[in-house]
């Protein structure tokens, strides 16, 4: 049992790293790894990763780097469906068998990296101060072209729909969302991926604690495995945003993808055994 | 300035944690309150943020986000207020 926690600080630790580098709260990562390697039922696992990536998501939005990347206003509007669908789905999650939820989150692992793979090369920098980014547009300063970058949010209906998929998905199975939001913002909206996954990592404790409210207050939180998991994950968090600023975006994005996969299958076959 | 509150209050919480769960490994029965003290805080750093951003949108006029802002808010706090009405 205690050799146990000291697994899980490392995990996090793991966990906190690649989600702040990827933009995601690291719980596409935690929640398999608690329910399969430690052994967890899937509403504790996924009860435990939500209060990591709500501590997760505090330090990204409070690091000066981020804030700046990040677009306030889209990420209110997006958190004006993902907060709702979150809670409503947290309640619901409560009633699901675990094989069931095991596949849930398997397919949306595998949907999310084929989603990324057609869109690896895609870029959506437009290098014109004067351009007008609208309502909900934004800006912020690249350093590999030297120059502002200006986007304007496009297809808004699609980003509250997917706003409202993350945040169901967010209370189903116990992941930040961001993995949902940052692809569809970078792909189809017009948001360039740093821009987008700052945004995407500055609400997203929002969200997670909307999803993790109702599991804490059922007793599904055990408090030393949250402890252990949350150390590992501030710690794993900076090194993370170290690391972010030194890392090339197509490099990230393809470790995403194939981290992604071996989640996935892990998780479908595990889930087939019930 | 707000910020670096919040980000203080991460610490805190994260200061309570690790003080909980080495109280958990010595065996100590006050642990698990420690631990949950230090959830709970972390858990209102979120909700004290959507506070400060439906402050600063009303500030402004913002009419449109500041009714954005206020859903966001009722989907944090309705479950804890019924959680505290039912008298837990």
């Amino acid at each position: 049992m205690t050799a146990l926690v000291f697994v899980t600080v490392a995990a996090g630790a793991a966990a906190g790293c690649l989600g702040v580098m990827l933009g995601v709260g690291g719980g596409i990562f935690l929640v398999p790894f608690l329910n399969l390697v430690v052994g967890l039922d899937y509403q504790s696992a996924a009860a435990v990763s939500l209060v990591t990536i709500i501590a997760t998501s505090s330090i990204t939005a409070a690091s000066p780097q981020q804030r700046r990347l990040a677009n306030l206003k889209l990420g209110m509007l997006m958190e004006a469906f993902s907060a709702p669908a979150a809670l409503m789905a947290a309640y619901w999650a409560q009633s699901i068998s675990e094989p069931t939820l095991r596949k849930v989150f398997a397919f949306s692992a595998i949907g999310i990296a084929i989603i990324m793979l057609f869109r690896i090369n895609k870029r959506n920098i437009v290098i014109d101060p004067l351009f007008n980014p609208g309502l909900l547009g934004g800006h912020f300063y690249e350093k590999e072209s030297d120059a502002v970058v200006s986007y304007r949010v496009r297809r808004v209906p699609l980003a509250c729909g997917a706003s409202a998929l993350a945040g169901l998905l967010s209370g189903l199975i116990g992941i930040g969302g961001g993995i949902v939001k940052v692809p569809v913002l970078n792909a189809w909206c017009g948001v360039p991926m740093r821009a987008a996954a700052a945004t995407s990592a500055f609400m997203l404790g929002v969200t997670v604690v909307a999803s993790a409210i109702p599991y804490y207050l059922r007793g599904y939180l055990i408090p030393h495995f949250a402890a252990a998991t949350v150390l590992g994950v501030l710690a794993g968090g900076q090194l993370g945003i170290w690391l972010s600023a030194r890392v090339h975006v197509k490099g990230l994005k393809l470790l995403m993808i194939a981290m992604l996969l071996v989640v996935a299958i892990v998780m479908l076959v595990k889930g087939a055994r019930g | 300035m707000i910020e670096r509150t919040f980000r203080a209050a991460v610490w805190v919480a994260a200061a309570l944690l690790a003080l909980g769960l080495l109280l958990w490994l010595g065996g100590q029965a006050r642990a698990d309150a420690v631990m949950h003290a230090g959830l709970w805080l972390l858990i209102a750093v979120p909700i004290a943020r959507v506070l400060t951003a439906l402050v600063t949108w009303a500030r402004a006029r913002d009419w449109l986000f500041a009714a954005l802002t206020l859903i966001v808010l009722g989907s944090l706090l309705v479950p804890l207020v019924r959680a505290l009405a039912a008298g837990r």
